[in-house]
């Protein structure tokens, strides 16, 4: 056949040079937003290296951080995945843990650390039967476990409590200046890499990107979307846990509001709503960039109304910003 | 070629693939009734049929996209039941599909491994698979480049490439080509063709659906032919010549009995032309064409799926401009034609459009017969922004009487009407705007048989009225029926005009599956 005799040569691609909207992660906006605020924040208040403040700034942001991490794998499954109800979950965590367990003299942390982890999985395999089985859609399901858990805190804890914390010493001082708060931030990303160097990672990222695709090629599409709400709740554990040890006591009504930065703070930081991008490094970003502009604006006494319309314009500038960045990077695109 | 002796004693067991189906339902629509199709050890086994005569089906329920509602499943002489895409693939069984089917949030690699791993367990190691990934693209004449690319700078081919090499390098024993080589280039699929070759001397299998006479021609050995549903037959290679399997996906026999019934009603009358298209081109790269619809006439457009025949109707109507080309209208003598733009003003001036997906692009569900009835001409009942309801139902009613929609009654949201009378508030909606020309983008489909003859009758009065009517249809008995003219789509592109005598069932195939074409464009030995 002569057709077979056709040089190869022509089917040879163009040598593309990478451009550098190629080579530079998805979190770089962020990151470069992030140094920027950082900046202003340091021209605003000179001590805020010094004087230790920002040791505080990443406890104080750390809840928020580790929800925003929650969000990735539930937003990058796709098919309208997120997680509405880590807010209200982690509230509860917080109050189980502050308001029933430490109160009955369980003060050991590791033991306080597993149930609130336990709590958290349990939420993420309600939130996964929910959506990866009974095939309920991610903001329905999840808006309800949103409302039963809010409902449940304040059954569980009519008014917030203080807890004795002495034994989180640990998360409040640092190693070798580094805050342990930030070792467990790296550490839960460091989970989050081992995860996602299984096979588990490229799972997630073909339903994510095309569920049918992933379905036809094999891949056990609710499985993979059930694993993600699970993961997330793990990590909405973590945080009841980090709410406790940062508010000194736990409050039930603490938690509805993290729910909306949660995502937003996923969003800034590069990670897809429509699924298949992102990953935690992002998502932590953002949580702390939330936290920064959140901090700024009340150090230099803007009303909270302010700040409502800050986090509103960010998000907004977020959202063009990674879609330009991802219209640069896919530029000259397909032929 | 096949000892008939033989292949008459062929047991069950024999066969590599054995599907029986006694009746596979969507919902309330049958999509296959008593359909089989027996792959033996080593053979390339087409499969072809018109659009709608359950191919799909039969490559989803062997690929195990979908669960069987009834029938039998044997794959080496052991029932079974597919749960989901990889217990096919379990079972040797792998697809290529006609869409593309890749992740862009993949690498290149992992979308050719896609599947294979476990949730979290790892199959190969990476430099395992690049290894695979590489072989195989080299047999395809691709070489390792291909897996250094960033995947949104590859072309359909190459992706479809990658979907190839994802079946051919996991196990398989049927390998099932769904239209699949529509997307490669010519060099990819002579090669692809070559290894088929080789496979089948390994005593693998190929269940090759293609609507391409000249591939089918040069790969089957046997073929099994559907039409409507059901099974035709199950021919040699000596017998599955492009005649003999156009005949019987037709099914010409009782074709010649349809009366044209409008042809005669407008006879005497001098057609003007009413929409000019001049040098279409409707995507890049397509050959270029010209296309009159006349006044009073019924213009058919058919074609495959994916051919164009939507697109040439979307054009008519100013859904979509053409890639090149002009689309006008054609004004009478004295004025000035006007060039389409949009839908908004093709309608304004006088086309109208019954899109083809009526529940997504045409329909308002929760809202009331009559106010899915008025929403494009809300104007005309209306007086200083304020709704006139009496007007409203007058206006409604002329037309639930023409067309007979049942049930009787304006105030029942459109989602409790059957699937005929939904379509038929759509084209009342069009009809009331008092249209010269009205496009209908396959109105029929899913419609009861008594449905459609009020329809035919509507049509045909429509046009006996002096309106042009543009009706796409897959189905070609109903565009013989009521049509004057047929416009036969083509790799996105008008192949022919069939009018008068022409119009035969067997004509419209021909130049659907371009088998004119192929005689004439054909270099020696070759079948680019």
């Amino acid at each position: 056949m002569s057709a077979t005799s056709v040089e190869t040569a022509s089917k040879k691609p163009r040598v593309q040079r990478d451009s550098i909207f190629q080579t530079v992660p998805y979190w770089a906006p962020a990151a470069v937003a992030m140094l920027v605020l950082i900046i202003i924040t340091v021209i605003q208040d000179p001590g805020f290296f010094i004087a230790g403040s920002w040791q505080l700034v990443l406890l104080y942001a750390s809840p928020l951080i580790v929800l925003a991490m929650a969000q990735v794998p539930v937003l990058m499954s796709g098919g309208g995945g997120l997680d509405l109800s880590v807010g209200p979950a982690a509230g509860l965590i917080a109050a189980i843990i502050g308001g029933l367990m430490m109160p009955l003299g369980i003060t050991a942390l590791p033991v306080l650390l597993l149930i609130a982890i336990g709590f958290g999985l349990i939420n993420g395999v309600l939130n996964g039967m929910l959506v990866a089985f009974l095939r309920v859609p991610p903001i329905i399901a999840t808006l309800a476990t949103y409302l039963i858990y809010g409902g449940l805190a304040l059954q569980l804890l009519r008014s917030p409590v203080g807890v004795n914390t002495s034994i989180f010493g640990w998360f409040y001082s640092t190693s070798l200046g580094i805050p342990n708060m930030l070792l467990v931030i790296v550490v839960l990303a460091l989970l989050w890499g081992l995860l996602v160097r299984t096979a588990y990672g490229r799972n997630l990222k073909a339903v994510g990107s095309n569920d049918r695709a992933a379905y036809t090629a094999g891949i056990n599409v609710t499985g993979v979307r059930f694993v993600a709400y699970i993961v997330a709740g793990f990590g909405t554990g973590i945080a009841g846990m980090l709410l406790v040890i940062v508010l000194g006591g736990a409050d039930a009504t603490v938690g509805e509001a993290y729910t909306l930065k949660a995502i937003a703070a996923a969003v800034l930081g590069g990670v897809s709503l429509l699924g298949g991008r992102g990953g935690v490094v992002g998502a932590a970003i953002g949580g702390l960039l939330i936290f920064l502009i959140q901090n700024y604006l009340t150090a230099t006494g803007a009303p909270s109304y302010v700040l409502q319309i800050a986090f509103g314009v960010v998000l907004i500038a977020a959202i063009v910003v990674n879609g330009g960045w991802e219209f640069l990077r896919t530029k000259g695109g397909r032929r | 070629m096949k000892d008939e002796m033989r292949m008459s004693e062929t047991k069950r067991d024999d066969y590599l693939v054995s599907l029986l189906v006694e009746a596979h339902r969507y919902g309330n629509t049958l999509a296959i009734q008593q359909c089989s199709i027996e792959i033996l050890p080593g053979e390339v086994h087409g499969l072809v049929g018109e659009n709608g005569s359950g191919k799909s089906t039969i490559v989803k329920l062997l690929s195990g996209i979908i669960k069987p509602t009834s029938g039998s499943l044997m794959v080496s002489g052991e029932e079974l039941v597919f749960a989901n895409p990889s217990d096919a693939q379990r079972h040797g069984i792998n697809t290529v599909f006609q869409e593309t089917l890749i992740s862009d949030g993949n690498t290149a690699v992992e979308n050719v491994f896609l599947g294979v791993d476990g949730l979290f367990k790892r199959a190969k190691k990476d430099s395992v698979e690049r290894e695979k990934a590489i072989e195989f693209a080299e047999r395809l004449g691709y070489d390792a480049s291909l897996f250094r690319r960033p995947l949104h700078t590859m072309s359909v081919a190459d992706r479809q490439v990658l979907t190839l090499i994802r079946s051919l390098a996991r196990p398989w024993k049927l390998l099932i080509l769904d239209e699949a080589t529509s997307a490669l280039d010519i060099q990819t699929r002579d090669r692809l063709f070559d290894i088929i070759k080789e496979y089948k001397h390994e005593g693998r299998s190929v269940l090759f659906v293609s609507h391409r006479m000249d591939e089918l021609e040069i790969l089957i050995d046997r073929a099994t032919v559907q039409r409507s549903g059901r099974l035709i037959g199950v021919v040699d290679k000596a017998e599955a010549t492009p005649e003999r399997l156009i005949s019987m996906m037709s099914g010409d026999l009782h074709s010649s009995n349809y009366v044209h019934q409008h042809a005669q009603q407008t006879e005497g009358v001098v057609p003007e032309t009413k929409v000019s298209l001049r040098d279409v081109v409707l995507v890049p790269g397509a050959a270029a064409f010209d296309l009159d619809v006349r006044s009073g006439e019924i213009l058919g457009i058919a074609g495959l799926e994916g051919q164009g025949g939507s697109s040439l109707a979307e054009t008519i109507a100013g859904v979509r401009l053409p890639a090149s080309g002009q689309v006008a209208l054609v004004a009478a003598p004295g004025g000035e034609d006007r060039s389409i733009r949009s839908q908004r003003h093709a309608f304004k001036h006088g086309i109208a459009y019954v899109p083809a997906k009526r529940q997504e692009e045409g329909l308002f569900a929760p809202l009331s017969v009559a106010q899915n009835f008025i929403i494009s001409t809300i104007e005309s009942i209306s007086m200083l922004g304020f709704f006139r309801k009496k007007k409203l139902e007058a206006a409604t009613w002329v037309y639930m009487d023409k067309l007979s929609v049942r049930p009787r009654d304006t105030a029942v949201p459109v989602s409790q009407l059957s699937g005929g009378n939904a379509q038929k508030v759509l084209i009342g909606r069009w009809l009331n705007a008092k249209p010269s020309v009205i496009v209908l983008n396959d109105p029929l489909r899913g419609v009861d048989v008594g449905t459609k003859r009020q329809f035919y009758r509507l049509i045909t009065d429509l046009a006996a009225e002096g309106v042009s009517v543009v009706m796409l249809s897959t189905e070609i008995e109903e565009l013989l029926l009521i049509s004057d003219r047929i416009a036969v789509c083509r790799q996105s592109s008008v192949a022919r005009v069939l009018e008068g005598e022409a119009r035969t069932q067997q004509e419209i195939l021909s130049a659907m599956f371009g088998v004119l074409e192929m005689a004439a464009d054909q270099p020696e030995g070759d079948f680019a």
